[in-house]
């Protein structure tokens, strides 16, 4: 077994999720002009606390070794001040965010890892898309462990 | 069958036909240990020797979440610790909901207690489990690991009899001492319909070298969820290398069962 980060990526993107476009790494809109509700990885920082754990006695490839990690993403769903009141979007955002939860905690088996969880603490505040330009939106984090050798 | 390492998530836990898999935490150890008798000749041994002796097969403790569903729910079916043994079996998926031919445990156990605790704000079941029941179908075999012989999947009559390929076992050879069959019965399309669970073997994993392993059979049962059973055969009839389930549909329209085999090696 190798290290698939970019596989889980690509599994992520094949959720489901009514309403939510989700991106591979390879697809991250340059901006959110237009494609919105969207969930892409954070191009800022798309992996962090990478924790490789060894699992067994052995040298080089073959010790077991298991791999935990987290991938970081960013849920934009309309711009900030869009609608009425401003505030007219806000319950769609928090359903989508349930939505994309739900999808990925539905997840049993899928390609490149073999558990994932999301971890981050739920917080719709003000989102940039990658050209800086305010949404609203959160960061999702979800917690991947994989088999690596 | 998928070979490699699996996580916890992946197991499944059935007792007396009943999946309580959603309600477990962790079962275990899935253990078969042997007593060792000292024979050590003190007057002329320099270290001490020793024998296996009388193996224990158990389960160990099911570690679960406390939940009063009616009929199906863990309480009500652990609740009274008096009765029958109780039929355990651990199916072991390998990265996927168990499949056939995946590694299982299991065996006839008596449940020795049943408590409910809190446990860091969840409210928990804790069901410890004694070794093989002294009166259960067998104590002919120290052979609690065996392979899933058909996972937790619903069969029609319409589909009828199997005929698929078989799959084979970890030694990838014949052997001749014998074994056991458990199956659990966990839902049927009637209360009172009636199938036949068994199981085949064969030469190759072929449908057409495949057939009915004398004497692994439940017979004609009555197919309702809690309705289990352990059938051991002889500990010299030699087990073909390939097997595969088999089930004959009585008055049965749909049966939903888990069945495993325990080749004895």
């Amino acid at each position: 077994m190798t290290l698939a980060i970019t596989t889980v990526c690509t599994s992520i993107a094949a959720v489901s999720v009514s309403g939510v476009k989700i991106c591979d790494l390879d697809n991250i809109p340059p901006s959110g002009t237009r494609v919105t509700p969207i969930l892409f990885p954070d191009p800022a920082n798309p992996l962090s606390n990478f924790t490789p754990e060894v699992e067994s006695y052995g040298g080089g490839s073959s010790r077991l070794l298991d791999v935990d990690y987290d991938l970081n993403y960013v849920y934009i769903h309309c711009e900030v001040g869009a609608g009425r009141t401003g505030l007219d979007y806000l319950e769609g955002c928090v359903l989508n965010v349930q939505a994309i939860y739900d999808a990925i905690l539905s997840i049993d088996v899928f390609s490149g890892g073999v558990d994932i969880m999301p971890t981050s603490n739920i917080q719709i505040i003000t989102m940039a898309d990658p050209s800086g330009k305010n949404y609203l939106g959160c960061a999702l984090t979800f917690h991947v462990k994989e088999f690596w050798r | 069958m998928t070979g490699g390492r699996t996580k916890h998530k992946w197991w499944r836990v059935y007792v007396n036909g009943y999946d309580l898999s959603g309600y477990s935490r962790n079962i275990g150890p899935l253990g078969l240990v042997y007593d060792e008798a000292d024979l050590t000749a003190d007057m002329g041994d320099t270290v001490k020797g020793y024998l296996r002796n009388h193996p224990q097969v158990s389960p160990g403790t099911l570690n679960a979440v406390f939940d009063n569903t009616g009929t199906t729910g863990l309480h009500a079916l652990a609740q009274s610790v008096a009765g029958t043994s109780r039929n355990v079996l651990v199916a072991i998926g390998m990265r996927a909901a168990p499949m056939e031919g995946d590694p299982c445990f299991g065996g006839s156990f008596y449940q020795s207690g049943y408590q409910i605790a809190e446990d860091g704000g969840a409210v928990t079941s804790t069901i410890p489990f004694t070794g093989w029941a002294a009166d259960a179908e067998s104590l002919k075999y120290a052979m609690p690991f065996g392979q899933l012989l058909h996972p937790n999947v619903a069969r029609t009559s319409a589909t009828g009899v199997n005929i698929q390929a078989g799959w084979d076992n970890p030694t990838k050879d014949a052997t001749a001492k014998g074994g056991y069959f458990m199956y659990q019965v966990l839902a049927s399309n009637a209360a009172g319909v009636t199938a036949t669970l068994s199981v085949d073997h064969g030469i190759s994993a072929a449908h057409v070298d495949m057939g009915a392993l004398a004497g692994a059979t439940s017979g004609s049962i009555v197919c309702v969820p809690g309705v289990s059973g352990i059938v051991s055969i002889g500990n010299a009839v030699p087990v073909k290398q390939f097997m595969r389930w088999q089930i004959a549909f009585g008055t049965a329209t749909s049966v939903t069962w888990v069945a495993a085999f325990f080749r004895n090696y």
